[in-house]
């Protein structure tokens, strides 16, 4: 009775709702209300939108939104019968009968797994957690975890290798190789890599790994880009080489032809340097690949897949046949997958001149010398593996939940194989599909996911040459858990999700037709509720604080100089960034302002996880938290610090690193840390 | 920050000074006392202690980009040189020069280490501390990262962590957590900031420090001890062997269980039990103004303002380069101590160090490669 | 049962009301599927000549795709002249060029599919030309216009609102524009060529519809292309072309996505010329098509595949059959946002590297703008090749390059013109159009803009700004 009466009011109160913004001034308050978060006057009066979509807890949260599989890499059986799918989002390893391409196993792994590994005999299967700081080892006879690996931060690719009695995982936040020796399950040492590593491979003679990695090396402020290759002697086990890939980044993925001569690896050719004046003649974003030659000196060319007009966003995997004859990649911006000739790219690497190499890498006609065909895929394809026999390609289609079989021969689809994820597409899922397709960028130049990979940010410094060119120059920021944090861009101006993604944002960057209203709300209905930060395991895994941090909390809190002075109570670094987010949410002046800025005064940003969110400062002019203080703050405009010793630097450093998800800090009182830092 | 910055323009000024003093100017070796001249041309039995001899000079002439060589260190088959003008490789007979431009914190390179593990050749200079990882440059910086101080003494490796002792106390990297700790007068047993030296053993790492003598630091407990002058007395030790010499140290070596620290008032040694000190008026040692030390085995290699003395606890050979030419003498005093009747040798030699302001050294099983304010000499086991 | 039959109840009323709806609505309209042409007596016109294509009593042209030859019906009885149809992207519209009387000028007009009413949208001084859909409510046409100063007469494109407000030019160039058609991807593709100082040859120059960010789309040395006639399907752009030798009219196609490097010619081998290509499935199109021993231009069926003539669609020995166009609803093209400010006078121009070029590096240490009548000044490059300019808005200008002696070491290049507010970048002098930059900070935008004209003739380099790149 309680319960018809309660469903009852509630549907009074819904009845009372429409009725009261249908008519009368309830409307025209909610016209006001809907203007003013979307900044147009047209986007229709749907409530829905922002107010269910966004949901991000509870009952209504559950209801509206769906757990989904997304397929991020796989592995096949030595013999072929098995495909083995690492499901992202569903923390699970899925087993696939490719006879009968059904679902024949489903065993639960850790947190964000990344990549899976079978052994030669089948019976084994290694699966990198990203998120849990572990590889699992399944026994796939009885679908058990039977040991489980501590690595470094963010396991994500690996190698076996010295007959399987070693393991190569590559640690992607904490820029590492974790050697493990298998027989004791111990880690025999760590080797640093690139710039967040992510891919690896292992070279036919087993002699060498190569490891992609994603963000750029340090460099000086402004200047060209560079990401590292760096290749493993798998007998000394040490770093012999770290090949430079120039004006690249986010090389996702790396393979070898079964000569082993080339090593091929996916890259991203930004134009983060050049005014963003135009997209019209990759003004903006190229893509293709790095060839390596393996031998002693070699050559490193890089080639374009895209063409003048139309391109092949955020590349992510690369798989060579086992006849060398062709290379796959999937462009998983684009929903294609880009057929190379492999013969083809050695005839040019041949005839061509260096002049001519190094010319090709800005060249958008030369793809039609190699590329032999676009093959169009479902959301999103990510990892890609060959069958043992050459005859398939084995596509994991991320946000579709599928896994799409390419016939080698005749380079078409030859069927799909649901994972049997959620039919219904969500308003986030949506959003999410959207995020990462190129289609809303003129020419498809690229995806929302292209400078926010992982929904994070590049690491890069854009011009977006909004009002002149070489002016406001801006750090990409992280769109994890923003949800709670408006305004948003560097000047604020942005007062909700809407706006940022609305009609400025079509056309000043992605220059083409404005997200469709329908496609808007699904964006920022990802954006604000479908994105987490990964865990704070390297700084913080358990929220217990070491010494240092510890130490570091009570500088962040103090309201006194090392001499007693007391700090202005605006110069205190929790009055700008109290928890939960560690932001004020308003326009602070930190004396960074640069001759070339425009505005006075910049957002205030959130500090959680932000030990990977470097460069810092609006313009990421700081390249470490240190110089942020060392370096570029002048007079203590950014909090007082000029009193502090190297020691309490550190570790007031230490304490920001530790900051994780806004969630753990909700109920802190400012206060009450204030009071307890600064008791006698 | 400005604090910061100021203290590592002081730093640096400092370190300048004392480095051009000590090098270019020189410290006039004094006269040591006389020693035995008979049998000329016959080396002594030295036992267990190797002899070097057939020495070779390298100086710019001959690819270095600096005559003045803070370090040496040898990692299989190349030769690691800090000099004062960038970091010179020694591979396959030829020399390849890595300064600034490459990405080299800085031009004066005063430390080297290469870590077992990685194979990552950690370089300590005078801006800073790089990382040189299969050609590639990381630098850190006091302002950069949570490196104390950029005027590096010394760095060591340590497994996964590597130590520095810098003019802002003596650092810490875990390069697994990517953390730096400090260790400095504040929170150690340390009467200043200023570290000389810094080496590990047994799970202990051990900090020369300016004016605080030694400081232990147990990995395991994280616990400090120190190991200072008991007796107090800057210019005199007026009771033997009762601690470390001096409270000024500027090297430590530890090896076989053995702690050899350096200073520039003499010799000290630690067994874990007892101390032993030694002068160069007492012993074979060459001076007591030593630069730099390294054991190796029992043997532990002294760096002096006057030449190269090694020793093991029981004999002493030291190397000096004559005045004029390019000869030298092989000094061997057999026994510790004069008081304990040692003897000593002196042997003419057709070829000797290139300069007695040695500044540092490494060797493999038949090579000696010693650093000094002008050039770089390598020496052959003859014994 | 009782749901059941009350579900087949509104199931058929539903049906009814639909059948009902589609039989009345489609009484009077042509069918889904309908081709409409523009039918010009034969005597009236030589298509050798007519660029562009105004066809004197002309009219527009409804027929079905299997009906017979020959029977078709008039679309503007009450014209004097009609031609040019554009279908709007739904397919209740005719966009059309027309002429109530012999005398009257040509103007654009829209013809309601449904009910066959005509309005005029435009009431231009002079005649205006090719007419296309703009996505949005707003239409592009050309029309002549002369330069006040200099009396060179062009044709430029314009654009205006449906209800013929807000008329705005969008090309500024000494150039006779056309268009050819909208791009799915937004930007209109204009047949272009250069009047002035010399007559040009033609080419395909893409550009969004705010005027903004023209650049060569296509063009080919071996052949002419011909009038604007152009479709894009299934990312292929069709046209006809001529072979300067032979004068032979064929279909050619080219791929929007590499238009430069990828054209081919599906008519070459078969007698007769080509006027026009309406591609309609990626195995047929319709083409007018004129045999040899044919006194008239019919309209064809033709099949790509075996690059055949088929069966006729109308042809009548009286008339000439050109511009057909289907009615049938098709994707709009993307509606590209506009970043022009009217309010600003000005926009900005930057070339990485004025010494680029798809020869090789050249030498050259300034460049020089060309305006129409005199120059614009002279301008120092930066060490690095780059120059940072802005330029008075909706003003043509073409860039040499020059050495240190002012010789002419590159140019002058093609007619450029910035947009009020329009940010624009090029990599190079001439340079090959398939390249993009080097990623590298422009030495020239770390110093303000070169304002063009240039004050005196005295070289000049924007003045300096301090960057954050040098407070390191």
């Amino acid at each position: 009775m309680m319960k018809k009466r309660k469903l009852f009011f509630l549907l009074l109160i819904i009845v009372v709702i429409v009725i009261g913004f249908s008519i009368g001034p309830a409307r025209k308050k909610a016209r006001q209300h809907v203007n003013y978060m979307t900044a147009v006057d047209d986007h229709p009066l749907n409530c829905l939108s922002c107010h269910l979509y966004t949901q991000r807890s509870g009952f209504l949260a559950k209801m509206i939104n769906a757990s989904y599989l997304s397929p991020y890499n796989l592995a096949v059986a030595p013999n072929g019968e098995k495909l083995f799918v690492v499901a992202q989002e569903g923390n699970a390893l899925l087993t696939i009968d490719t006879k009968t391409n059904r679902v024949v196993d489903k065993i639960a792994v850790g947190t964000q797994p990344h990549t899976v590994l079978i052994s030669k005999d089948g019976t084994r299967a290694f699966v990198s957690n990203e998120w849990d700081d572990t590889v699992y080892i399944i026994d796939l006879g009885t679908s058990e975890i039977t040991d489980t690996i501590k690595t470094g931060n963010g396991p994500a690719g690996m190698v076996l290798c010295n007959n399987e009695t070693t393991l190569y995982v590559v640690n992607s936040f904490s820029n590492e190789i974790s050697i493990f020796d298998l027989n004791t399950k111990k880690e025999r040492k760590r080797l640093v890599a690139g710039n967040n590593p992510v891919g690896a491979a292992l070279s036919p003679d087993g002699k060498q790994i190569y490891i992609s990695s994603r963000r750029i090396l340090p460099h000086k402020y402004r200047t060209p880009i560079s990401i590292e290759i760096t290749v493993i002697d798998t007998k000394t086990e040490r770093v012999t080489e770290r090949k430079i890939l120039n004006d690249a980044y986010l090389s996702e993925n790396v393979s070898f032809t079964p000569e082993g001569d080339l090593a091929i690896a996916t890259l991203i050719r930004p134009k983060n340097l050049i005014p963003s004046i135009q997209v019209e003649q990759g003004f903006m974003m190229t893509y293709g690949i790095a060839v390596m030659e393996t031998k002693k000196n070699g050559r490193i060319v890089q080639l374009l897949t895209d063409q003048p007009n139309s391109y092949c966003s955020d590349p992510f995997d690369i798989v060579i046949t086992p006849d060398g004859k062709k290379a796959f990649v999937s462009s998983s911006g684009a929903d294609i997958i880009t057929v190379i000739d492999l013969t083809k790219v050695r005839k040019l690497l041949a005839e061509s001149s260096s002049e001519q190499l190094k010319q090709y890498a800005n060249n958008l006609g030369v793809s039609s010398k190699y590329v032999i065909k676009r093959i169009s895929t479902g959301a999103n394809p990510k990892g890609m593996k060959a069958s043992p026999d050459g005859k398939y390609i084995y596509v994991a289609e991320r946000l579709n939940d599928k896994i799409s079989v390419i016939n080698t021969e005749t380079l078409d689809i030859e069927r799909t194989i649901d994972l049997g994820g959620p039919k219904r597409i969500t308003v986030a899922r949506k959003g999410r599909r959207l995020f990462n397709n190129a289609g809303h960028t003129f020419q498809k130049q690229y995806a929302c996911y292209t400078c926010h990979p992982d929904v994070g940010e590049d690491g890069l410094v854009y011009n977006m040459a909004g009002v002149g060119m070489g002016r406001n120059v801006t750090n990409t920021q992280t769109l994890r858990d923003i949800g709670d944090i408006a305004p948003y861009k560097w000047n604020g101006h942005n007062q909700s999700v809407y706006k940022q993604d609305g009609m400025r944002f079509s056309t000043f960057l992605t220059r083409t037709e404005p997200f469709a209203y329908d496609d808007l709300d699904a964006l920022v209905a990802y954006i604000i509720t479908g994105i987490k930060n990964p865990p704070n395991l390297r700084y913080n895994p358990t929220g217990k604080l070491t010494d240092a941090q510890e130490r570091g909390k009570k500088i962040f809190y103090r309201t006194h100089t090392n001499d007693g002075k007391e700090i202005p109570p605006h110069n205190r670094c929790y009055t700008c960034h109290p928890p939960p987010d560690f932001t004020n949410k308003r326009l602070e002046d930190v004396g960074s302002l640069a001759e070339t800025d425009d505005t006075i005064k910049f957002d205030t940003p959130q500090l959680n996880n932000l030990f990977n969110a470097g460069p810092y400062l609006h313009d990421g002019r700081a390249q470490t938290l240190e110089e942020i203080w060392t370096t570029y703050d002048h007079g203590d405009y950014h909090g007082v610090t000029s009193d502090m010793t190297k020691d309490q630097l550190n570790d007031m450093i230490e304490y920001l690193k530790s900051l994780r998800d806004a969630k753990f800090y909700e109920n802190v009182n400012v206060e009450e840390e204030v009071k307890k830092y600064n008791a006698k | 920050m400005d604090s910061l910055k100021q203290n590592r323009m002081k730093g640096v000024n400092l370190i300048i000074i004392v480095l051009l003093s000590f090098g270019l100017f020189g410290f006039s070796p004094g006269k040591r006392d006389t020693v035995s001249k008979k049998n000329k041309n016959s080396i002594p039995d030295t036992g267990e202690m190797p002899v070097y001899g057939n020495w070779k000079t390298f100086t710019k002439k001959d690819g270095l980009p600096a005559d003045k060589i803070y370090c040496v260190r040898v990692d299989g088959d190349r030769v690691l040189v800090g000099t004062s003008n960038g970091m010179a490789v020694y591979e396959n007979g030829t020399w390849k020069t890595y300064s600034v431009k490459d990405g080299l914190a800085h031009k004066g390179v005063l430390s080297i280490d290469v870590s077992e593990i990685t194979g990552d050749v950690w370089i300590g200079t005078l801006g800073g501390l790089t990382r040189w990882s299969s050609g590639s440059f990381h630098t850190f910086t006091q302002l950069n990262s949570g490196l104390p101080n950029d005027i590096i003494y010394s760095v060591i490796c340590d497994g996964k962590d590597v130590w520095v002792a810098t003019g802002g106390g003596a650092g810490h990297y875990d390069t697994y957590s990517d953390q730096w700790d400090i260790y400095m007068e504040r929170n150690a047993p340390m009467h200043e900031p200023w570290t000389y030296g810094v080496c590990a053993g047994d799970s202990k790492i051990f900090i020369a420090a300016w004016g605080g003598g030694v400081i232990e630091f147990n990995t395991k407990t994280k616990k400090f001890r120190d190991y200072v002058d008991p007796d107090e007395q800057m210019e005199l030790d007026v009771f033997p062997d009762d601690g470390v010499v001096h409270d000024i140290t500027t090297g430590v070596s530890y090896a076989k269980g053995i702690l050899w620290v350096g200073t520039y008032f003499g010799l000290s040694w630690y067994d874990g039990a007892h101390w032993k000190s030694y002068f160069d008026h007492d012993s074979g040692l060459l001076s007591n103004f030593i630069n730099y030390l390294k054991a190796d085995g029992n043997v532990a290699w002294m760096c002096t303002d006057k030449g190269l003395s090694s020793f093991n606890g029981k004999t002493w050979v030291s190397y000096q380069k004559n005045e004029t030419g390019k000869t030298g003498k092989i000094i061997v005093t057999k026994g510790p101590r004069i008081a304990e009747g040692a003897k000593t040798k002196e042997v003419a030699a057709t070829s000797s160090i290139c300069h007695n302001f040695v500044l540092g050294i490494d060797f493999n099983d038949n090579e000696i490669w010693v650093a000094t304010s002008k050039g770089l000499c390598r020496g052959e086991k003859i014994k | 049962m009782k749901l059941k039959k009350q579900i087949v109840i509104i199931g058929l009323f539903v049906a009814a009301v639909f059948v009902g709806g589609y039989i009345t609505s489609c009484s009077n309209m042509p069918a889904n599927g309908t081709i409409v042409f523009t039918r010009v007596p034969v005597a009236n016109i030589d298509v050798e000549k007519a660029i562009p294509h105004l066809f004197k009593g002309a009219n527009l042209q409804a027929v079905n795709r299997m009906g017979k030859s020959g029977e078709g019906e008039n679309l503007t009885p009450g014209f004097y002249s009609a031609c040019s149809p554009q279908v709007s992207y739904d397919a209740k519209h005719i966009l059309f060029l027309g002429q109530k009387t012999e005398t009257d000028l040509w103007q654009v007009w829209e013809l309601n599919i449904k009910d066959k009413s005509t309005r005029q949208i435009t009431n231009c001084k002079m005649s205006c030309n090719s007419v296309c859909y703009l996505p949005g409510d707003r239409i592009a046409f050309s029309k002549k216009v002369t330069d006040k100063k200099t009396g060179i007469t062009s044709n430029a494109l314009f654009t205006i609102n449906m209800d013929g407000t807000k008329l705005q030019q969008i090309t500024f160039h000494p150039h006779n524009d056309f268009i050819s058609t909208v791009l799915k991807d937004g930007r209109i593709l204009i047949n272009s060529r250069q009047v002035y100082p010399k007559k040009g040859k033609v080419k395909y120059l893409a550009m969004r519809p705010n005027g903004t960010k023209a650049e060569l789309f296509y063009a080919d040395n071996s052949a002419a292309i011909y009038g604007q006639c152009v479709n894009e399907a299934n990312k292929l752009i069709y046209f006809t072309e001529q072979n300067p030798t032979t004068k032979k009219t064929d279909v050619a196609e080219v791929s929007y996505n590499r238009p430069l490097h990828s054209k081919i010619n599906y008519t070459e081998n078969i007698q007769g010329n080509f006027y026009w290509a309406l591609p309609l499935s990626a195995e047929k199109m319709i083409v007018s098509y004129q045999s040899p021993d044919s006194k008239n231009v019919g309209l064809w069926n033709f099949l790509q595949s075996e690059k055949k003539i088929s069966e006729p669609i109308y042809n009548d020995a009286k008339f000439d059959c050109f511009e057909p166009v289907c009615v049938k609803p098709f994707q709009r093209p993307k509606k590209l946002p506009n970043d022009i400010v009217m309010a600003q006078t000005s926009g900005l121009f930057l070339c990485t590297n004025i010494n680029f070029t798809e020869t090789g590096t050249t030498q050259a240490t300034k460049i020089e703008i060309l305006g129409l009548e005199k120059s614009l000044g002279t301008v120092d490059m930066e060490k690095d090749g780059s120059v940072f300019l802005s330029v008075v808005a909706d003003t043509p200008v073409r860039i040499q390059t020059l050495d240190n002696e002012n010789n002419v070491v590159s140019g002058p290049s093609e007619w450029i013109w910035v947009r009020p507010f329009e940010r624009r970048g090029c990599i190079g002098c001439h340079e090959n159009h398939e390249l993009v930059p080097q990623n590298i900070v422009p030495l020239a935008i770390n110093k303000s803009a070169v304002i063009i004209p240039v004050d005196s003739t005295n070289s000049k380099k924007g003045s300096e700004i301090t960057k954050v790149s040098e407070m390191k």
